[in-house]
């Protein structure tokens, strides 16, 4: 009942504030912890216990929030089974918890045999205010899965201790009126409103998935802190209006986002951009404020108790400068894997969580990304890092994204290629923008260039690198 | 033999060439008589496999892609000649 308690708090301390708020319906921390504890009662009466595994599928992002507290506070173990993914990967998700009942706000919904509760928000927000419940020892649960950029995920238990520590690193929450284009069926989405509303911040939620509609909301509401992709990064640059930024910390995340394109945003949409390092297995490590941004790309200092250290293949510490493999401690991190001893061994080791990231700690202390560790290319014993490659093809005036990987030699290890998005489709030729790189790169240089015209990411713009990988399965293509 | 010739050599044994035409090919390279590139069956990874060769073991930096700008192995002699006179 950590967050249940922190609300009851809230209540006292910020009763006007906001707590949750979209076009429907707002509440706030004078009405939240009164509706989280009539939801708990309900769901009590209908059968639901502590360590109890319930899937929420609710689309109405305030709704669903109030029914995640409400199974925290219940003690019972939540994963969300998100509207966006298809009936066979809900099915999947749900066998593989053990999914014993289905919260869902549509009644037509059926997930093999596992009942289903139909939410109700008109009996809930209406009901009377119910007693506090004494259970305060109970503690609820909450699924989170890995984005699986590289092919499968894994899927994290995470306490509401766990999320009440990770919580802390967030205190800026409590000043803020978040809004995030990510709604919160997706995890990082889900977890950072919790995050805030541990912190007695404000949460708004967008009116629809159309960007500009989503700006138009949040500067109507003065939202102060808005979250978005990398994917959104250049549809904010093309919006070119940067009055309708004023005010508001912009923190794109999902991916790295190149020095370029922060200076692009720079320039063109607000200095206020905030670049968060961060894993689902450990919350948020490290973040980039406007005076961090340079040609480095930087994910800037780790946040307070967060320990970052960079060691070799031996997990020898390296010294300041040089390129290695990152782990991280932190506060409420993921300690396993829910059903992969094996990740959970690659991963988790000594009290370290392993990102799979490779970079360094430069001389000043912040900590620059240099790729994933997978994705480093050996060309005969040479490392090149993918990101080196990007940043100077994106340096090209006729690219909008490029993503470099190697593919498999049995003479060289690993051959550098690209594939590249232009902004004009006759912009360049492939040939001329392997000169162009090959000038800047030398032996680093990548030997094929592919162009598509979509390059495939998933909804928080990482790269699908094993969708890109599947354009050079035969380098004969 | 001259250098260059060798160079090329070293770097068609380097790449993988499927089939047992692009053998006999280099056998008959071998023996000074020129070959066509298109009867070695160069895809694109072994025409990479082969420009990485020679770039990393001789120094000589041919874009995959202009390779296959010319007709036969004594034209790449010729550029060889060219890049390192």
């Amino acid at each position: 009942m950590l967050f249940l308690n922190k609300l009851i708090e809230h209540q006292a301390s910020r009763p006007n504030f906001y707590a949750l708020a979209n076009d429907r319906r707002k509440l706030a921390y004078s009405e939240l912890a009164h509706t989280v504890q009539n939801v708990t009662h309900y769901l009590a009466s209908q059968g639901v216990l502590p360590g109890m595994v319930v899937g929420i599928s609710i689309t109405d992002e305030v709704d669903h929030m109030v029914a995640s507290l409400s199974l925290l506070a219940i003690g019972a173990v939540q994963v969300t089974l998100a509207s966006h993914e298809s009936d066979e990967a809900r099915k999947l998700l749900a066998e593989r918890v053990g999914l014993s009942l289905l919260l869902t706000d549509k009644s037509d919904v059926r997930l093999s045999n596992t009942p289903i509760l139909v939410w109700d928000d008109l009996y809930f927000y209406r009901q009377s205010v119910a007693e506090v419940l004494d259970k305060s020892d109970v503690q609820g649960m909450l699924f989170l899965s890995t984005s699986g950029t590289t092919g499968g995920s894994n899927l994290i238990l995470f306490t509401e201790q766990q999320l009440s520590l990770q919580a802390m690193r967030h205190l800026d929450y409590r000043d803020e009126r978040l809004m995030r284009i990510a709604p919160v069926e997706y995890n990082t989405s889900k977890r950072h409103r919790l995050y805030s509303l541990w912190n007695g911040g404000e949460n708004f939620f967008r009116p629809s998935s159309k960007i500009a509609e989503v700006v138009e909301y949040a500067r109507a509401h003065d939202v102060t802190c808005f979250d978005i992709s990398r994917m959104h990064v250049n549809e904010l640059i093309a919006m070119s209006n940067p009055s309708l930024f004023s005010g508001m910390r912009i923190r794109p995340g999902g991916a790295e986002v190149p020095s370029q394109l922060r200076q692009s945003f720079l320039n063109n949409v607000s200095q206020s951009l905030y670049v968060r390092y961060a894993t689902t297995e450990t919350g948020a490590i490290a973040m980039a404020t406007p005076s961090h941004h340079d040609e480095d790309a930087t994910s800037g200092y780790p946040l307070d108790d967060v320990e970052i250290q960079v060691v070799d293949h031996e997990d020898k510490i390296l010294p300041k400068g040089e390129v290695g493999e990152i782990r991280v401690s932190a506060p409420g991190m993921a300690t396993a894997y829910y059903d992969s001893v094996a990740q959970t061994q690659l991963r988790f080791r000594g009290g370290w969580f392993y990102p799979n990231d490779m970079g360094y700690i430069r001389d000043d202390g912040q900590l620059v990304i240099k790729g994933r560790k997978d994705d480093m290319i050996n060309l005969n014993g040479i490392n090149i890092f993918p990101v080196d490659i990007e940043r100077v093809l994106e340096s090209h005036p006729e690219v909008k994204r490029a993503v470099a990987l190697g593919i498999g030699s049995s003479i060289h290890g690993q051959i550098p290629v690209a594939v590249v998005e232009l902004i004009d489709v006759n912009g360049v030729t492939d040939v001329a923008l392997q000169d162009f790189a090959r000038a800047h790169l030398a032996l680093r240089y990548p030997r094929r260039i592919k162009f598509v015209e979509n390059m495939p990411i998933n909804h928080q713009g990482k790269i699908l690198r094993h969708e890109i990988k599947k354009l050079f399965v035969t380098a004969s293509q | 033999m001259n250098i260059s010739r060798q160079m090329i050599v070293s770097a068609l044994e380097a790449a993988n060439l499927a089939g047992s035409g692009p053998r006999e090919c280099i056998h008959r390279f071998l023996k000074d008589e020129d070959v066509l590139l298109a009867d070695l069956n160069l895809d694109s990874l072994a025409t990479m496999e082969f420009c990485i060769y020679l770039e990393l073991n001789h120094g000589i930096s041919i874009i995959p892609h202009d390779v296959h700008q010319y007709e036969s192995l004594n034209a790449l002699v010729n550029l060889i000649e060219e890049m390192r006179s």
